[in-house]
């Protein structure tokens, strides 16, 4: 035995280039489907994750998908605008902790996330650097913030302007860096914290300026009655929040009318978050309810449907692949005649002959599920932070 | 096919988001689950808010109030490190009505958060301070409503309540003994407005002046008519001020001003010259130098009793 | 009742008109109007078409007006399909039989003015079942009715609501311009008012004033004014104590004989037909003893209103007048009305489960002992007693083991028990009003996904029901079939069909209505009780 052993080792060593070509191809045909399932399982319960760790969101009516990937991973259209008033009120219930989530604005491709302090023990992110917000015009950035926009505590930020060509838009405002979170490998690395009345201010529903009844304020003046003065186009917004120029700054309206782009519900209780579901079901609601775990299991759904097709046509190709191997194999079986008729000359038998060859393409198959096990190994330790290196460096 | 192909494209940027790390599980936010031993760690923003609360309280609740000696809480601007002592806290005991603008600018949890007026916006008085709008027809702001709310004692009372609710929800199992307490401030709290309305009975006729614009609710409640300035106890008025309310005696006269805190002699001298008895009315924004808010409404209650009888023995 | 011929007369401003079908039955009663050839095959006296005209329009069917005969004419007549309606509204109704040929007839008498009244007298050459309905300006005067040889009609054509005939019979059903009601159930009672938003114009100013409809950008506002409006009339009590309501939902309806249902999606509507209905919902815990509401808008057009109170046993109808304005209700109940729960058994213990398949073996083990009992005393008999003990023992445990794990599993019988009950649990559970008490009983008999799945159904049906939509109460859960067999982690799975019987009240009415159901139900044991964990419908027919 390995006498064939050998033999078929030294053919295969000699005609390395046609080896290695089959043995990659086999490789390819095995590992594929694996790394796909791998890819699509771990992504999923990854994604599952996130999602079943927020019990109940709360938004506008419209795509419960766009309010569930805005909310809690930050990416796509920000949703309908609701009314922060819905955060009393679900406070009022006694039924559920709120925690509002305003977004759409950004800091270079940073997105900002404005909330409140109770976002952060909700999603387990503590401090590495410096402190939690605390005042308005202050920052907390995810770790992969800050190292993209190299800010720390003591530095700044600044938001991007809503649109370079509206001249009458909002203008950007400077944040205050006062503390970076530890990295959690989860999207809120990536996310510039302000508190929620903040991202008013940044989105221009608050705004500081100098106080109109002041006489060198005149200039900016329209008009003026007993009770009220009327500021002009010229009146100008700071656009740095300071502790010092803090207390000029101010909001118009009233604060139950301001906007918010979703609250993330906490249930007190598996009872509390039926009864709270339960208080919204009238489709004539200003507000709708979304567990963001059935928003992901539909989306998955799709995925994994997707997911059958892409199967096939991988079986397809690999029968065709594996057609072609043993195609090779024959033709290099025919090529090979004169060799064999060699070895039978000098006294091989027909049977060793076959169990040369045969052996041959043993060893190929078994260096091919050895190198395709490695693979699938190495995907499974480090696969997350090649996926991500390859989305993010645009190869994907 | 088009919603698979954009649900497969927002899958693919989703993926590029997650991470490596263990399943994340939603932690527990707002205060700590009720439970029969805890104490509840509560901070305010005002004096009275905080006296309500440590009456109510008792031995279950721990109240905080960061505000130094001598500062006016309602102007109060605390630092980074004291906003985060509040937001440590179970429950953050806000005035409502406009009251302590720093903590529309704080960053605190809803959760936390008892807005202690809530419900008694139909009682709001406006401050007659002066508004600003942008653009004819921009949004006005919102800085007309008074908010020296405690000193209306049902307004107090109100908030009481407000208080003794938020913390029944922390620990329901000391739910008796807190409605006890909040019963017998609440009883405590109507007796003082009844003398209040009796030491303030017929002061309407006799002309009622406010050193500074604080006393928006004793004004309603008791009915006085008064007129406010904006005057401090610790300086000089000025010629201006002095003229204007000359000016404004002459269409109606004042026989009393009250004031936040004792202004300098010189200036009382002057009013009274004019006919204008200054009486000290502290409202008790912030902590007395020794007792509590009753023992201070006390002293107010002697400072108008003694106003009252010079008036009698005047008429006599 | 059933018309061979169908009339319906139109009173507008400028004429009445009259749009007849004529059943071929009833042919020979208008053969007035048939063509001369027809007449003449009919067998019936030659006379000219124009004269017979005449003829019916001067003595078979006259329209007179304050007594004086009004002059009309045929406008066509033609052969046309029989529209299908319904036999108790008159309604036209959807049929896909083959429909019946009828001979329509459309006639027209001009007014030059507005008549205070008018008399439609037959005085057809044969009989004939006619069935009519007058509209005046748009409001149907009379229910769908046999007409008579004369029917006077008086009009009033300031608000043509209050149109209505002499003859009491053919006055409408709902002729009153507002009617009451109070329904009293286990935790809820509720007053339902019925109003007229033209009427409701008098007491507030809801914008109608100098309109003919109410436009859909009207309604939502006009049914705020008349919330707002009504919830400072018509006082209730519930046992002796002022009630405040907790929800207060205000409809436009659409009232018909068989029934009354909320107009949605909303569409304009014709001011004098208009109606609304306006509930108010005051949960209780419990059954109250006595309900009463008191009625405190009487004036000239509302002299006496029609009101009943309602309660499980059925409607109690009567008139409330100024002098007699409280209707009161009283329990008289004997019968239980409480919803009680099913008992459901337990599920087994794993003791008994494990017997289930153990017991085989205290039964082999108990064989063995009496065969070595048996060999004992063929043999020397010296161990006769200690095998006897033994196989006495073993005999005895097989026994009590067999009946043990003779209930570790249920059979068909124990499991339909367990299955209605269950069932029973969760209609039941839709009784309560209070959502903590709903989900608490709710999850007596459903867990998982599933309890949350049902739990917001029913709060969707409730969101329906204060939409103006029914409150459905079930009386009775009845299986039908069940074919259960063992599935893993100790559950069941069944193919179940059941019926449910429910009453559904609203407006006036208790309607009974009966479903069917099949499904695929898993039911698992969760912390000592069988609890529901899916529900696949496959079937449900409405009986």
């Amino acid at each position: 035995m390995r006498d064939v052993v050998y033999l078929a080792w030294r053919y295969l060593v000699f005609n390395r280039w046609k080896t290695g070509i089959l043995i990659a191809a086999i490789t390819v045909i095995v590992f594929l489907p694996l790394a796909l399932e791998l890819v699509l399982e771990r992504s999923s319960e990854r994604l599952r994750a996130r999602a079943a760790a927020t019990p109940l969101l709360f938004g506008a009516p419209g795509s419960a998908l766009e309010l569930a990937l805005s909310s809690l991973y930050f990416s796509g259209e920000s949703p309908a605008p609701l009314d922060y008033a819905i955060v009393a009120e679900l406070g009022d219930t006694r039924l559920a902790a709120a925690i509002p989530l305003h977004l759409g604005y950004r800091v270079g491709s940073h997105p900002v996330i404005g909330t409140s302090p109770d976002y952060f023990p909700f999603r387990d992110l503590s401090i590495a650097q410096g402190r939690m917000l605390a005042l308005s015009g202050e920052a907390v950035l995810g770790a992969a913030a800050a190292d993209s926009l190299d800010a720390a505590p003591g530095g700044g930020v600044v938001t991007a302007p809503e649109s370079v060509f509206d001249v009458t838009g909002t203008y950007p405002v400077r944040l205050r860096v006062v503390g970076v979170l530890e990295p959690t490998g989860t999207p809120d690395d990536e996310g510039v914290f302000v508190d929620i009345r903040t991202a008013w201010i940044v989105g221009g529903i608050g705004h500081g300026h100098e106080d109109l009844q002041d006489p060198t304020a005149s200039g900016s003046v329209l008009k003026r009655d007993d009770s009220n003065i009327v500021a002009n186009a010229a009146v100008v917004e700071y656009r740095d929040i300071t502790p010092e120029n803090l207390a000029d700054f101010h909001f118009h309206g009233a604060e139950d009318e301001f906007p918010l782009s979703a609250v993330i519900a906490v249930p007190v209780d598996a009872k509390s978050g039926v009864l709270l579901e339960g208080r919204y079901q009238s489709p004539d609601s200003p507000v709708r309810v979304v567990r963001p775990t059935e928003v992901m299991d539909d989306l998955l759904a799709t995925v994994f449907t997707v997911r059958q097709y892409v199967l096939v046509a991988v079986a397809l190709v690999g029968a065709a692949t594996l057609a072609t191997i043993a195609l090779v194999f024959l033709l290099s079986i025919r090529l090979r005649r004169a060799e064999i008729q060699t070895m039978i000359r000098i006294g091989a038998a027909p049977g060793r002959v076959a169990a040369i060859l045969g052996t041959e393409i043993l060893l190929v198959l078994i260096a091919s599920l050895l190198m395709a096990g490695l693979l699938t190994g190495i995907a499974t330790a480090f696969g997350d932070e090649i996926f991500r290196w390859l989305l993010q460096s645009g190869v994907l | 096919m088009k919603g698979t192909v954009r649900r497969l494209a927002s899958l693919g940027s989703l993926l590029a988001l997650v991470g490596c790390e263990p399943a994340e599980q939603g932690a527990m936010v707002g205060p700590a689950p009720p439970s029969g031993d805890a104490t509840v760690e509560i901070y305010a923003i005002n004096y009275p808010l905080a006296w309500m609360a440590e009456r109510i309280g008792g031995d279950a609740a721990r109240v905080t109030l960061p505000v130094p000696e001598g500062v006016d809480p309602a102007h109060w601007q605390p630092s980074a490190e004291t906003v985060l002592a509040y937001q440590r806290a179970d429950i953050v005991l806000l005035n409502g009505a406009g009251y302590a603008a720093w903590t529309e600018f704080a960053s605190l949890s809803p959760s936390r958060l008892v807005d202690t007026t809530r419900g008694l916006e139909d009682r709001f008085v406006s401050a007659g301070a002066m508004t600003h709008s942008h653009g004819p027809a921009g949004e006005h702001d919102h800085a007309d409503v008074a908010s020296h709310t405690w000193l209306d004692p049902e307004l107090a009372a109100g908030q009481a309540r407000a208080i003794e609710g938020a913390m029944v929800t922390r620990v329901p199992d000391r739910a008796d003994a807190l409605r006890q307490r909040l019963q017998s401030l609440v009883a405590e709290l109507a007796a003082l407005d009844q003398r209040l309305a009796l030491a303030f009975q017929g002061w309407r006729g006799e002309g009622v002046l406010y050193s500074h614009p604080v006393y928006q609710y004793l004004d309603a409640r008791y009915g006085l008519a008064g007129r406010s300035l904006t005057w401090e106890p610790g300086q000089d008025p000025g010629k201006g001020e002095w003229d204007a309310l000359a000016a404004r005696l002459a269409e109606a006269p004042a026989a009393v001003m009250l004031w936040e805190d004792e202004p300098l002699p010189a200036t009382a001298g002057r009013l009274r010259a004019m006919g204008i008895e200054p009486v000290v009315f502290h409202t008790g924004a912030g902590p007395p130098a020794t007792g509590d808010y009753l023992a201070l409404m006390e002293e107010n209650l002697g400072r108008l009793a003694r106003f009252n009888e010079t008036v009698g023995a005047g008429d006599n | 009742m059933f018309a061979s011929t169908i009339a319906e007369i139109y009173v507008e401003d400028e004429a009445v008109h009259l749009d007849v079908e004529i059943g071929l039955q009833d042919l020979s009663a208008f053969r007035s109007l048939l063509p001369d050839e027809i007449h003449r095959r009919m067998g019936f006296e030659e006379a000219p078409l124009a004269d017979r005209l005449q003829r019916f329009l001067d003595e078979e069917f006259r329209v007179v007006a304050d007594d004086v005969p009004l002059p009309g004419r045929l406008v066509r007549i033609t052969p046309a399909e029989r529209v299908p309606r319904d036999e108790i509204t008159g309604e036209p109704l959807p049929s896909e039989d083959e429909p019946e040929t009828v001979v329509n007839a459309v006639f027209v008498w001009p007014l030059t003015a507005r008549p205070d009244s008018l008399d439609f007298r037959l005085a057809l050459p044969a009989a004939a079942s006619i069935g009519f309905v007058v509209y005046h300006e748009g409001v149907a005067v009379n229910d769908f009715r046999y007409m008579a040889a004369s029917q006077a009609l008086n009009l009033d054509w300031e608000d043509p609501w209050y149109s209505a005939f002499d003859r009491r019979a053919l006055r409408r059903q709902y002729y009153a311009p507002m009617a009451g009601f109070i329904y009293v159930e286990p935790y809820e009672v509720r007053k339902e008012i019925i109003v007229r938003p033209r009427d409701m114009q008098r007491y507030v100013d809801l914008g109608l004033a100098g309109r003919d409809t109410i436009p859909v950008a009207m309604q939502a506002d006009i049914r705020q004014k008349v919330i707002e409006f009504l919830s400072r009339h018509f006082p209730m009590t519930i046992d002796g104590q002022p009630a405040e309501p907790a929800m207060v939902r205000a409809d436009f309806l659409e009232r018909s004989l068989r029934t009354s249902r909320v107009i949605d999606p909303p569409e304009e509507l014709d001011l004098n037909a208009a109606i609304m209905g306006v509930k108010f919902i005051y949960p209780h815990p419990g059954f109250p003893d006595t309900a009463t509401m008191r009625w405190d808008l009487f004036d000239d057009k509302t002299r006496v209103v029609p009101v009943a109170a309602v309660d499980p046993t059925g409607p109690l109808p009567q008139f409330l007048e100024p002098d007699f304005d409280i209707l009161e209700w009283r329990n008289f109940i004997r019968i239980p009305v409480m919803p009680e729960l099913a008992d459901v058994s337990a599920p087994p213990g794993l003791f008994s489960q494990t017997l289930f398949y153990g017991r085989w073996l205290l039964v082999v083990i108990a064989v063995f002992l009496l065969w070595r009992l048996g060999r004992a005393i063929a043999s020397d008999g010296t161990r006769v007693v200690s095998a006897g003990s033994a196989a006495i023992f073993a005999v005895a445990a097989a026994g009590v083991g067999w009946w043990i794990g003779g209930q570790g599993r249920l059979d068909q019988a124990a499991t339909r028990d367990v299955v209605a009950g269950l069932l029973t649990n969760v209609y039941r559970a839709f009784d309560f009003r209070a959502e903590s008490d709903v989900y608490d009983v709710l999850a007596r008999s459903v867990d998982g996904d599933l309890l949350r799945d049902v739990y917001l159904e029913m709060r969707r049906g409730l969101v329906l029901a204060s939409q103006g939509g029914a409150s459905a109460r079930v009386k009775e859960v009845e299986l039908l079939e069940l074919d259960a067999e063992p599935a893993p982690d100790r559950a069941i799975r069944a193919r179940v069909s059941w019926q449910v019987r429910a009453a559904v009240g609203h407006w006036g009415h208790i309607h009974e209505r009966r479903n069917q159901y099949r499904a695929d139900l898993s039911l698992q044991p969760i912390d000592g009780a069988w609890k529901l964990v899916v529900v696949e419908i496959l079937d449900e027919v409405r009986l």
